[in-house]
């Protein structure tokens, strides 16, 4: 897997435009290491559920970790949006949100993310205003523009039939109405989310996404747990476009990835068996359960079904202390990564909070590109 | 008020969220939760939000969002949405947010539905508001918690996670008869809006009992009637926060849209906009609350519950200041719900078949 990594990585590191980087831990330095600071990581959780685990049960344990990860320092605590999967207990995000910021009390909590086009815009304002009005500086609004479901799903949701994400930029330019300041002459306002500037950040596995969020000027998380083939180039993109707001002067990378880190590259692997089990069963159309590790997927799974499984799971970073080092280093260094969103999904608990621990010390020893804090 | 109760006034609370002059939306919610966590100290029946729009001096706009906040910071009250206003949303993102929150606090949550805007027409379109038949959009939500489309429905597939298998109470609110026949037809719990539209509150409440249909969630009928209170020290206090409630209400009407002012920032003041319409409109309205001292205060709400029959009066209070606000509800619970009489379970669970119901 992570072969197939180096080989695209090369690539994209031959490219001029990457500029040369400070992940010489060596000791030599250059002026970037005088305003760089340690690479920040943020959480990400689709609330997995057990097979016969209750959503509350899920969701108590998310609660747990996300207490766990404060203590630990990671920036934000995101929870995704999924619509009628059985074994992802993340639907009412804002209502996540507010849960997890009344048990927490300094980590950001936001949305990785809120699927613009299932919902009105002035809701999701009316939400997240609450939740800011309630925790002023701690509320994150990150978007998409997936249905976050089927078909049959998106209709129930009301999602327009014809819509495929193109009107995404004019949901957002109508959110980010009822979030700033009241412009003349506007009717409707937000109460709460009016003038509350919850910061927002483009969320996308795509180019379009990328350049969307470069033309804003906003921050761009990009889903490398979805689509590794498009990380580089999405990253590149946007900074090559970013033009330069009042929300953000430079441009501002996170990128969301899957990781274990373990004791030895073997039990990291072994554990990698929860999220591999339930992509294999996505794939097949059955429930996404978290199951518990096996020793090995050969009896689980076909050839083809590796290949797929093995295909979009490949920008995981999933080994020892030394393993996930190297590969975080090697994400940071390819996408100048500010900020990377760790996706960890395990079917242990203690296993999930033993990962992001181990990950929190290697953060410590790795130098961000840009070394500028975004606020937001 | 019923027999069946024992004879105790059951009462409990309707929260707007008002925003005070002076003050930050942030406070207006943290003033909720001291309410709500009054309010269960105190003996309170339930606790609901409201669901407005585009009132700068009203912050309960997400219903979902404010009972997780409130719901985290008590432990047993009932805490619910009064109500959602079911056509701005789709039916399944309802499911969504209400199955979480009863997975989070099992047993605790009312889902309250209306069918109003809850703002005016222009919000509506923000809110991209259906004109999908109500009766059939509370199919479609039932379905989804209980998993019962028809065969072949479309929606059989979708499964709500959370939602299917964690229902709250559901509720059927309205200021009409049409919800209540609703209500009693299909064997819900019914909850009248006499805050805004008292004159209809008796011949709701009998059109519920008369239509009233036993369900498995639902035995008997239970119904609720709200009203608008505010009590203070003397009938003289009351009245002058209720006159200040008042001329805010009409000029936030009439044009300049804000905050609540205080009484004193009312009488020394500069007079504000005034348009006629809107002041007889807030008058009938503000005619029917229940507004004075703790002696008055219990006198109305008696008689409300008697007139009405209903079984549960829930106050909204929408008036400045935030202490002077739970001051009104403390006093109201001082006067009409003394806590050593009765056990709150000791007259069994008012028809729900449910006992976690709290009744």
């Amino acid at each position: 897997m992570n072969h197939r990594l180096d080989t695209r990585v090369t690539a994209d590191a031959g490219a001029e435009t990457v500029a040369p980087h400070n992940l010489d831990l060596t000791g030599k330095t250059t002026a970037l290491q005088a305003t760089a600071q340690s690479l920040a990581v943020s959480v990400l959780d689709l609330v997995a559920t057990r097979a016969g685990e209750a959503a509350g049960s899920a969701i108590a344990r998310s609660v747990e970790l996300a207490r766990q990860v404060e203590q630990l320092g990671y920036k934000r605590y995101w929870v995704a949006e999924h619509h009628a999967i059985q074994g992802l207990a993340c639907s009412a995000t804002p209502v996540l949100i507010g849960h997890i910021a009344a048990a927490t009390k300094t980590i950001r909590v936001g949305s990785g993310g809120v699927m613009l086009p299932n919902h009105a815009p002035l809701v999701v304002a009316e939400q997240f205003g609450t939740l800011e009005a309630i925790y002023p500086g701690r509320i994150d609004l990150g978007l998409g523009r997936a249905p976050g479901g089927d078909f049959q799903t998106m209709r129930a949701l009301r999602r327009g039939l014809a819509q495929d994400g193109d009107d995404f930029p004019s949901l957002i330019e109508e959110l980010r109405t009822y979030l700033g300041p009241e412009r003349p002459g506007q009717v409707v306002k937000a109460v709460p989310g009016q003038n509350s500037n919850v910061p927002i950040t483009v969320l996308g596995s795509s180019v379009f996404s990328a350049q969307l969020a470069a033309t804003l000027g906003l921050p761009f998380a990009f889903a490398a747990h979805l689509a590794p083939d498009n990380v580089n180039s999405a990253a590149q993109l946007y900074r090559q476009r970013f033009r330069p707001s009042h929300k953000l002067r430079k441009p501002y990378l996170l990128v969301a990835v899957q990781v274990i880190a373990a004791e030895t590259d073997e039990a990291a692997r072994r554990l990698f068996t929860t999220p591999q089990q339930r992509l294999l069963r996505a794939i097949r159309g059955e429930s996404a359960e978290l199951l518990p590790p096996v020793e090995s997927m050969d009896p689980l799974w076909h050839d083809e079904e590796r290949a797929a499984v093995e295909n979009r799971m490949r920008a995981a970073i999933v080994g020892s202390e030394a393993t996930v080092q190297a590969g975080l280093e090697r994400l940071a260094s390819n996408t100048r990564a500010d900020e990377v969103i760790v996706l960890t999904e395990t079917y242990e608990h203690r296993d999930r909070t033993d990962s992001y621990r181990r990950v929190a010390r290697i953060a410590a020893e790795i130098l961000a590109s840009t070394g500028e804090a975004y606020a937001g | 008020m019923r027999d069946d109760v024992g004879g105790r006034l059951r009462l409990s609370i309707l929260d707007h969220t008002p925003v005070s002059s002076g003050s930050t939306l942030g406070d207006a919610f943290w003033h909720s939760t001291k309410l709500a966590q009054l309010a269960e100290e105190v003996g309170y029946e339930r606790y609901w939000v409201a669901e407005h729009h585009n009132m700068p001096w009203l912050a309960s706009s997400s219903p979902a969002v404010l009972v997780a906040h409130v719901a985290a910071r008590t432990t047993s009250l009932r805490v619910g949405s009064g109500g959602i206003m079911l056509p701005n949303y789709a039916p399944l993102a309802v499911v969504e947010q209400f199955g979480m929150l009863e997975e989070l606090h099992p047993g605790r949550i009312d889902l309250g539905l209306g069918r109003s805007s809850g703002g005016d027409q222009v919000a509506s379109h923000a809110l991209r508001r259906t004109d999908q038949e109500y009766a059939q959009m509370l199919a479609e939500l039932l379905a989804f918690f209980r998993g019962e489309f028809p065969e072949g429905h479309p929606y059989g597939r979708v499964t709500a996670v959370p939602g299917h298998g964690t229902m709250p109470n559901i509720w059927l609110l309205g200021s009409g008869t049409y919800s209540a026949e609703l209500a009693g037809t299909i064997g819900l719990p019914f909850g009248h809006g006499g805050h805004f539209a008292a004159a209809n509150n008796i011949a709701a409440v009998e059109a519920y009992r008369q239509s009233f249909r036993p369900s498995p969630a639902l035995s008997k009928p239970y119904a609720i009637v709200s009203v608008g209170v505010i009590c203070a020290e003397t009938d003289e206090i009351a009245e002058r926060h209720h006159r200040a409630a008042y001329v805010s209400t009409v000029r936030n009407l009439s044009g300049t849209r804000g905050p609540l002012l205080s009484a004193h920032e009312i009488e020394a003041g500069p007079p504000g906009p005034w348009s006629a319409a809107q002041e007889q409109f807030v008058t009938e309205v503000f005619s029917s609350h229940i507004v004075g001292s703790q002696s008055t205060v219990k006198a109305g709400l008696e008689a409300l519950a008697q007139r009405t029959g209903a079984d549960e009066i829930m106050i909204a209070t929408i008036m400045h200041g935030y202490s002077d606000r739970l001051r009104s509800y403390e006093l109201i619970a001082e006067a009409c719900l003394p806590r050593n009489s009765i056990g709150i379970n000791s007259q069994g669970t008012g028809g729900f078949t449910d006992a976690r119901n709290g009744f």
